[in-house]
């Protein structure tokens, strides 16, 4: 009677052994799917907090477990998976703590919508010349950039060197800085500003501003050389470019080249198509139009719009669509529209 | 004997039968994970229409100036579209307005008292979602009410 | 024998039960999600094409929410009709050639602060809608010097 025992008990070893066996990798396999699933939910949660600011241009805030790496045009990528984000122009900085905000281009007959996604944290401002241009460009920048007085996270804002001396505070949001922090320093003839070398972790960006092209210290940030209140160009520790407006400067700031390049494409696809929609009305219209200096303007109007349509480049489409911009306000003044 | 091998016997048929019935029971639970995951992809394909049904609505080449709420489209502007270039900022969309008791088609000429815009016309293959929206008269300046249609193909 | 074959149907049968809860409520999880954000949208975007939507009388009944401020507000005549009757009579042809078929609505109009300062309260439309679990809703304020006044606007499946 033993044997039979005894058979039993190695038999049921041997199959204990194997059920643990399996049931050990699949709990390990459906962990991994737990975990992936986890990191997909992420995302897709990001992706409807994006297209919720698109839709309604109300200010948002994400925080994930994972980090966003990357943002490779249609698709987000985090260590977790990949997640398509099409249709919205959207510009991002790897993070894992995202304020997030619908900002525009308003050409006055059309306006361009994109989301930018901001990671929570300062940006130092260092102006190495006192002058209307710059005040005007960074408070352009600074427009652009969300407020965060009913969010968790804080984007705030400092200014720089006085010698090594860095001023910035948590307290000093969006609206603060533009309106009291930046005049105060910059009508004050006791702070002249300097570049120095800002190392502190905790800072999200440095943006150093000159007149003229120079050797910058913060050379993970990014040099702006405003040449009007619009333009100039942006100098990174690679390469040289050219803006027209204060989103070129974030897109660098942001995500670097890939993200100039995505958003200007698809401003520049969207502009002519803008530019032929408004072209067929403006026909539609003029047809009631009897007044003849809204008729002149209208042709006027209405040949920038064929410019813009035909440019092959953005930058020489920039001049039609800025005296396309012109004509239609004075339109608008004079009640042609 | 025979009572010691036939109970060694019902011994293995019976470890054998739960170990079949625990792998019956895993793929159970594979394919339950295809069936969630598949519901999960059509799922986003509607909440993608959802999506697309809100920008249009704020769309400014459709929506007035001024009403960033959106929802108020122009008759000129609406008449102005072309499927093509919708469908290069939306996706493969359908789209159609119209306004109800108003069986006018708009072309060019009759924009402005027209009442079905079929920007990119709806094809029997297609299902979608339907809202409320507003359309304004831009020579006599009244507001009408009317649907907007949004779909995809099947 | 017949013991260990009664083990054996008896392990087959609590196993399959366990399937069949497990898969059954797996298949029963509705696509509600969806569902809601869509219902939601439609009613907030009902209510605002009606306000917005003109009525062709003009003066101060020229638009739906003109209307309405009027009706809660003064409730005089525009033409030979109260504001409270083209309120009415409007919303009935308004959101009758809009409103989905299968669909049902209810209309409140009230002044701000009703709850606390009473005041005239206009409702039209299926009332039971108010108590119903499944019903979506969208809310309106509308601004008019000296008070303001509050609509909100529940949709539900008929």
């Amino acid at each position: 009677m033993m044997a039979p025992n005894l058979f039993k008990i190695i038999f049921g070893l041997i199959a204990s052994a194997f059920i643990l066996i399996v049931v050990f990798r699949l709990s390990s396999s459906y962990m991994d799917i737990g975990e992936v699933s986890k990191g997909i939910n992420e995302l897709r949660g990001f992706k409807k907090i994006v297209n919720d600011v698109y839709t309604t241009g109300l200010v948002s805030e994400y925080e994930m477990g994972s980090e966003i790496k990357a943002y490779i045009p249609p698709n987000l990528v985090s260590d977790k998976g990949v997640m398509e984000i099409a249709r919205i122009p959207l510009i991002l900085s790897p993070a894992k703590h995202f304020i997030i905000k619908r900002g525009e281009i308003d050409v006055e007959w059309w306006k361009f919508y994109f989301v930018i996604a901001v990671p929570a944290g300062g940006i130092i401002f260092i102006p190495l010349n006192k002058t209307a241009i710059v005040l005007s460009t960074i408070r352009g920048m600074v427009e652009m950039l969300p407020a965060t007085d009913k969010t968790k996270g804080k984007i705030y804002f400092g200014i720089g060197c006085n010698d090594s001396d860095i001023f910035i505070s948590k307290r000093w949001g969006k609206e603060y800085f533009s309106e009291r922090v930046l005049p105060y320093f910059f009508y004050n003839p006791e702070f002249e500003f300097n570049d120095c070398l800002v190392n502190d972790k905790q800072l999200a960006f440095i943006i150093t501003l000159s007149e003229e092209a120079v050797e910058f210290k913060n050379k993970n940030g990014i040099l702006v050389i405003p040449e009007t209140n619009e333009t100039g160009y942006v100098l990174t520790k690679e390469k040289r470019y050219f803006y027209k407006n204060p989103l070129d400067i974030l897109a660098i700031l942001l995500g670097g080249e890939r993200a100039y390049n995505h958003i200007n494409s698809v401003f520049f696809k969207e502009l002519k198509i803008a530019a032929n929609f408004k072209e067929r009305e403006m026909n539609l219209l003029q047809r009631d139009i009897e007044d003849e200096e809204c008729k002149k303007l209208s042709d006027e109007f209405l040949d920038e719009l064929d410019e813009i349509r035909m440019e092959e480049s953005l930058e020489e489409a920039y001049k039609h669509l800025a005296h396309s911009t012109d004509i239609y306000k004075y339109m608008r003044l004079k009640a042609c529209v | 004997m025979r009572l010691a091998q036939t109970n060694i016997m019902n011994y293995i048929i019976l470890t054998f039968f739960i170990i079949f019935a625990l792998l019956i029971f895993v793929i159970f639970m594979w394919s339950m994970l295809a069936v969630q995951v598949e519901r999960g992809a059509s799922e986003a394909k509607l909440e993608d229409l959802v999506t697309t049904l809100k920008m249009l609505s704020i769309s400014p080449y459709l929506v007035k100036e001024g009403y960033e709420e959106g929802s108020m489209f122009v008759d000129s502007k609406l008449s102005s579209v072309s499927c093509e270039d919708i469908r290069k900022i939306f996706g493969d969309i359908d789209v159609e307005i119209y306004i109800p008791g108003n069986s006018e088609v708009c072309e060019d000429e009759n924009y402005d008292t027209c009442g079905i815009w079929q920007v990119c016309p709806f094809s029997e293959k297609s299902i979608g979602y339907e809202v409320p929206v507003n359309i304004y008269r831009i020579n006599s300046k009244k507001v009408e009410i009317g649907i907007m249609k949004v779909g995809v193909h099947v | 024998m017949f013991k260990s074959q009664a083990e054996l149907v008896a392990l087959v049968m609590v196993m399959i039960v366990f399937i069949i809860i497990f898969s059954l409520t797996s298949l029963f999880k509705n696509n509600t999600r969806v569902s809601d954000e869509y219902y939601n949208l439609y009613a907030h975007n009902l209510l605002l094409s009606l306000i917005r939507t003109d009525t062709g009388y003009g003066g101060i009944c020229k638009s739906f929410a003109d209307t309405i401020a009027c009706a809660i507000t003064t409730n005089v005549n525009c033409g030979t009709k109260t504001c409270e009757e083209i309120v009415e009579e409007d919303l009935k042809s308004l959101a009758g050639k809009v409103i989905k078929e299968n669909m049902d609505y209810l209309l409140i109009i009230e002044p701000e602060g009703w709850e606390f300062f009473g005041g005239k309260r206009i409702e039209i439309g299926n009332k039971a809608l108010a108590n119903r679990e499944k019903r979506w809703s969208a809310n309106e304020k509308i601004m008019k010097k000296g008070s303001n006044v509050n609509v909100k606007l529940i949709i539900g499946l008929k």
